[in-house]
C-alpha cells in the first residue's frame, strides 16, 4: 500500500467520528500536530563537558498508530513476506526468540492473541512491516511527544505507568483498546514497551562513560545522571530500557507501532 | 510500586535481551545468519561507484562509522584504524580491507570523502570510504551497535566503535573507545589472516 493510501486512512481516521470509533478497534492513523517535545536526557555541553537540559525540540505533524500491532496483522505481513517468517529469519534481524509465542510460522496461536499486540519481535522486523506499510517507526522524540499529550492528564499517565511496571507480566500483553489520549492515541502504556527508529541514540552516553565496563551498570548510571526531570520515573525507565536493546533483541515485554510524515 | 521492584523489571528484560545468542544459520544469500552482509543496503564509495557491502566480502575488513566534518572523535577513530594498518603483519597488507561508514547523508559527498581520504593519506587501494541515505546508514548502525544521533551542531553525536569482519561478514571482534593501541583487535585480525581468510 502506498503511502498516500495510507494518509488517506489517517485523514479518515481523524475526520469522522464515525471512522475514528471504528479505528479505536481496529488500529489505524492518527495524526498528531505539530508542537514542542523536550527530549528527557541531558546531554554534555559542546565545551565544558558540564550536562545540560537540551533545547525543546520542534516536532512536525506527524501519523501514527492508535494501536501496537498486533499478531493478527503481523501474520498478514509474514504471510506476505516469507523472509520474516520465524523460521527464515537470521539472527543479524532477529535473535532466536523471535516470535517466541507463535507456535509456526504462520500461527500465532490462540485466535484472542489476534487482538494484542505483536512481541518479540526485532527492531528490523518493526522496521521492516512498517516500511511495507509507506511507513516508519516514530522516532522516540515522536513516541514520547505522544505519550505526553500536550501536558493533558500527566499526573494520571505517570501513576498508571507506575501501576504497570509493578505487575507481573507472566501472561502477557492483554488486548488493544480502551481510552485513547487528547490525541486519539492508545495502549502507549499498559501493555507493551515498543521501539523507536532511533532506539539508541542515548545509549552514547553510557559509553562514553564506561566504554569497557559494565553494561547494565553503565546503562543505568549513565541515564540516571543525565535526567532532565528526576522526578518523572517512568520516562527514566523507557530511556534505560531503550538504551539496553540491540536492535536483533527480541523480548516478550517488547512491540511496535508504525508512524510516518503528516498526510 | 516501588524503585526496586521497577529495576527487577528492567533486570528481567535485560536478562531476555541477553539471550540473543541465535546460531548462525547460512541464508538464502550464502551468508551466516549473522553476517552483515545479509544487509542489502548500497552505499556509494569515494570514487562515486555503488557498493554493496558484501563487495568486502573474502577478507578480513576494519570497519567503522563516523562522518568526515567530525572533529571530537571521528579522527581518533581513523587513526586507531591507521594504527592497525601500520601494524599488519607481512603480506597480509594486501589483504586486508578498511571501510569507514558516514552517518552524515548530506554533506558526506562522495567528492567530499575522496577529499577526506587524500588529506589523511588513506591508501585507496586498501581504503574505502563510503554514504548512504540516511535509512541504509541507520540499519548499519543497529546491526554494528553504534549508538548514535543527530546532535545540535550540525554534527552527530556517536560511538566509537571499530567491527572486525571476517571473510564472511561475520563480527569477530568489537573495539569500543578509541584506544592508543588496537592490541586486541589486531590481535584477532593476525588470527583470522592465519586461518586464511
Amino acid at each position: 500500500m502506498g503511502a498516500a493510501a495510507v494518509f488517506v486512512v489517517a485523514i479518515l481516521a481523524v475526520a469522522s467520528p464515525a471512522a475514528a470509533a471504528a479505528g479505536a478497534e481496529r488500529g489505524g492513523l492518527v495524526t498528531i500536530p505539530p508542537g514542542l517535545y523536550t527530549p528527557f536526557q541531558r546531554v554534555k555541553a559542546a565545551n565544558s563537558g558540564e550536562t545540560e537540559a537540551q533545547a525543546p525540540e520542534a516536532i512536525a505533524a506527524f501519523a501514527m498508530d492508535r494501536a501496537p500491532v498486533t499478531n493478527a496483522e503481523y501474520l498478514g505481513f509474514v504471510t506476505a513476506h516469507p523472509e520474516w517468517r520465524k523460521s527464515w529469519t537470521k539472527t543479524l534481524f532477529a535473535d532466536g526468540r523471535y516470535l517466541g509465542r507463535w507456535p509456526a510460522d504462520l500461527d500465532f496461536g490462540h485466535a484472542e492473541a489476534g487482538d494484542r499486540p505483536v512481541t518479540d519481535v526485532s527492531w528490523f522486523a518493526a522496521r521492516a512491516y512498517c516500511k511495507t506499510r509507506g511507513l516508519d517507526l516514530p522516532t522516540t522524540a515522536q513516541w514520547e511527544y505522544a505519550l505526553a499529550d500536550a501536558g493533558r492528564d500527566e499526573a494520571r499517565v505517570r501513576a498508571r505507568s507506575l501501576e504497570w511496571f509493578s505487575r507481573p507480566n507472566g501472561a502477557g500483553p492483554g488486548a488493544i483498546g480502551g481510552p485513547v489520549n487528547g490525541y486519539g492515541v492508545g495502549n502507549l502504556i499498559g501493555l507493551v514497551w515498543e521501539w523507536t527508529e532511533d532506539f539508541n541514540a542515548y545509549a552514547i552516553t553510557a559509553e562514553s562513560r564506561d566504554p569497557n565496563g559494565n553494561d547494565s551498570a553503565a546503562v543505568c548510571g549513565g541515564a540516571a545522571a543525565g535526567i532532565a526531570d528526576a522526578s518523572d520515573y517512568p520516562a527514566f525507565m523507557r530511556a534505560s530500557m531503550r538504551a539496553s536493546l540491540k536492535a536483533n533483541y527480541t523480548a516478550d515485554m517488547l512491540g511496535f507501532r508504525c508512524a510516518g510524515g503528516a498526510p | 510500586m516501588t524503585r526496586s521492584r521497577a529495576l527487577k523489571v528492567m533486570q528481567a528484560f535485560a536478562a531476555v535481551a541477553a539471550l540473543a545468542l541465535g546460531a548462525a544459520a547460512a541464508g538464502p544469500g550464502g551468508w551466516p545468519g549473522s553476517s552483515l552482509y545479509n544487509l542489502e543496503s548500497r552505499w556509494t564509495d569515494q570514487d562515486g561507484g555503488s557498493v554493496a557491502l558484501d563487495a568486502f566480502a573474502g577478507a578480513p575488513v576494519v570497519v567503522a562509522m563516523g562522518y568526515t566534518t567530525c572533529r571530537d572523535i571521528c579522527p581518533a577513530i581513523v587513526a586507531d584504524m591507521m594504527w592497525v594498518e601500520r601494524h599488519l603483519p607481512p603480506g597480509a597488507t594486501s589483504r586486508v580491507r578498511f571501510a569507514f561508514f558516514s552517518f552524515d547523508s548530506e554533506a558526506d559527498t562522495p567528492e567530499r570523502l575522496k577529499l577526506y581520504a587524500e588529506s589523511h593519506g588513506l591508501d585507496p587501494r586498501r581504503w574505502t570510504l563510503l554514504r548512504a541515505d540516511d535509512s541504509a546508514a541507520r540499519e548499519l548502525a543497529a546491526a554494528l551497535d553504534v549508538p548514535w544521533r543527530p546532535n545540535d551542531r550540525n554534527g552527530f553525536d556517536h560511538a566509537a566503535v571499530l567491527t572486525l569482519l571476517d571473510g564472511k561478514g561475520e563480527i569477530a571482534f568489537q573495539q569500543r573507545g578509541t584506544q592508543a593501541s588496537s592490541d586486541e583487535l589486531l590481535g584477532r585480525l593476525k588470527g583470522l589472516i592465519a586461518k586464511g581468510e
